[in-house]
């Protein structure tokens, strides 16, 4: 088993809040990683820390065994790491091919119009689409729109942030067999979910945080069947 | 009659122009840059030296004063304007106002107050158009304005630069998740709103007389045009100055042009009494 990404006994917040006390978590290579909890348990924040958008005040964190502890974002893209927000985050009065340029604004080989014509052969739904303004697409359509942005660098590890909220049921399920098809691809995930039967499903190893504390940690199979789990979130 | 509207059209072109680069920065950074009108002002007396120690024609000059004032604006944002960029608009009207007090003091202590104009060779030259009879300058200035906000939206639209700045103005997070060094591209876009406004400066130079303070006035009329063609739009501008400049000839003619800037006020009272996103900006 090999972690592609490993923090350890972070320590973060904002300002004069501590939100983070001393997490550590594994994601490992080629594995969907689930942080689930109730809200303000910090699994955003520890998400945001992860890709530096929040500096941690103590721990450390590993991408691919080399430190990447207070590195800014563009740096992380650069090396495999992408992270999608919890809101829309499309530019919407661009079609979808300009996001997709915009995905790839780091690269500068001659490769990009024929990577477009890959990831949107990842998501059919969006090819179909691909000259109308991203503002013009469904809340869905949004969503599999900032994956596929972020697949512009062909990220090895993409950090998600509730990927569920907002979206009809029906739209949830395509969402995750999206974000399925990706890791069967080879990408690795770490997603924060409040859905939590959802997640579970498709995940392989998952964190439960309490108050921005590991409560729980194990194999999704085994967390499905925990009873302090059960009882909270999946009666 | 229809001279003054097409005389109206054409001073509307530079108006556009003028109104640009502050629609730019306004959009992307969220800032009204009280400065604007001192740049454009500063870009009249580049053309004036050029002008006059270099011989050089106001339309030559004008691509050397735009890169000056490009570099000069891509300064004075990441070492000033950049403080206060995501702060309260209060504060950035504070910073932009006092450079512009900063700028015409300076301009004025450079070239003096009086009066300024750049008159080439074909400044007086006309040509009749059946009942018409229309000023060669005008028309100039009028296309060359046009020219460089074709170029300007074609930048925007069809460079990773311009789609970056485009994108930093729609979601500053999403932009910085994509890797785009958006402080970066904030010091670029207000590069390019001075470089703009050098370029509206040179043609105005050739239109009217100027003086340090003409600055203030030239905020102004940019700011109606920018409410009065709507944020958010990449057109706004260019349809809000040729409107504007419709309605101050027409109304000079009638009322005189006494009244040629009560006239705009009222325009600018009016649409945000009657249609506050502009004439073609999103509805919220």
């Amino acid at each position: 088993m090999t972690n592609l990404l490993e923090a350890r006994e972070i320590f973060a917040g904002y300002g004069e809040m501590e939100i983070l006390h001393g997490i550590s978590i594994k994601a490992e290579m080629g594995k969907i990683t689930c942080l689930i909890g109730p809200n303000g348990s910090g699994k955003s924040t520890l998400l945001a820390t992860l890709f530096g958008l929040v500096k941690p005040r103590g721990g450390k964190i590993f991408f691919e065994n080399q430190e990447i502890t207070r590195q800014d974002p563009r740096h992380l893209l650069c090396r495999g790491m992408a992270f999608v927000l919890q809101r829309r985050s499309v530019f919407p009065q661009m079609t979808i091919v300009e996001n997709l340029q915009l995905g790839a604004y780091l690269r500068r080989d001659a490769k990009i119009r024929q990577d477009i014509e890959r990831v949107l052969s990842l998501f059919p739904a969006l090819d179909k689409k691909r000259q109308l303004h991203a503002g013009a697409l469904s809340g869905g359509e949004q969503r599999m729109l900032e994956l596929a942005r972020v697949m512009m660098l062909n990220p090895r590890l993409i950090l998600l942030d509730e990927p569920s909220a907002g979206l009809a049921p029906k739209i949830v399920d395509s969402i995750f067999e999206q974000i399925y098809d990706l890791n069967q691809h080879g990408v690795t995930f770490v997603i924060v979910e409040q859905n939590v039967r959802k997640i579970l499903n498709v995940a392989s190893y998952g964190y439960l945080l309490a108050q921005g504390k590991i409560e729980l940690e194990g194999e999704c199979t085994e967390l499905q069947r925990d009873s302090q789990l059960v009882k909270a979130y999946l009666k | 009659m229809y001279e003054t509207i097409l005389n109206g059209l054409l001073l509307g072109g530079v108006y556009a122009l003028m109104a640009q680069g502050m629609a730019l920065v306004w959009g992307v950074m969220n800032v009204v840059n009280i400065a604007h009108g001192a740049l454009i002002v500063l870009g009249s007396y580049l053309t004036l030296w050029a002008f006059q120690y270099w011989g050089l024609d106001p339309i030559i000059a004008m691509p050397l004063s735009m890169v000056a004032l490009f570099v000069f604006g891509y300064i004075i944002q990441r070492t000033l304007i950049n403080r206060v960029v995501r702060a309260e608009i209060f504060f950035t009207l504070l910073v932009t106002f006092g450079l512009e007090i900063l700028m015409m003091n300076l301009m004025a202590w450079g070239w003096t107050v009086d009066p300024r104009r750049v008159n080439p060779s074909y400044s007086f030259s006309g040509f009749s158009f059946g009942p018409l009879t229309i000023p060669l300058v005008r028309l100039v200035t009028f296309f060359v304005a046009i020219a460089i906000t074709l170029l300007l939206f074609v930048f925007l639209q069809k460079t990773q630069t311009g789609r970056a700045i485009r994108a930093t103005a729609q979601d500053l997070d999403a932009a910085r998740l994509s890797g785009i060094p958006v402080v970066q591209i904030y010091g670029i876009t207000y590069g390019i709103g001075a470089a703009l406004a050098a370029a509206a400066g040179s043609l105005m130079a050739m239109l009217s007389s100027f003086t340090p303070y003409s600055g203030g006035p030239f905020t102004l009329k940019s700011f109606v045009i920018c409410v009065l063609g709507g944020l958010g739009n990449a057109w706004g501008p260019l349809v809000g100055g040729l409107v504007l400049g419709v309605v101050e000839e027409v109304s000079s003619r009638w009322l005189g042009s006494t009244y040629r800037d009560a006239v705009s006020f009222g325009l600018l009272v009016l649409i945000l009494l009657v249609r506050p996103s502009g004439l073609l900006g999103r509805r919220e």
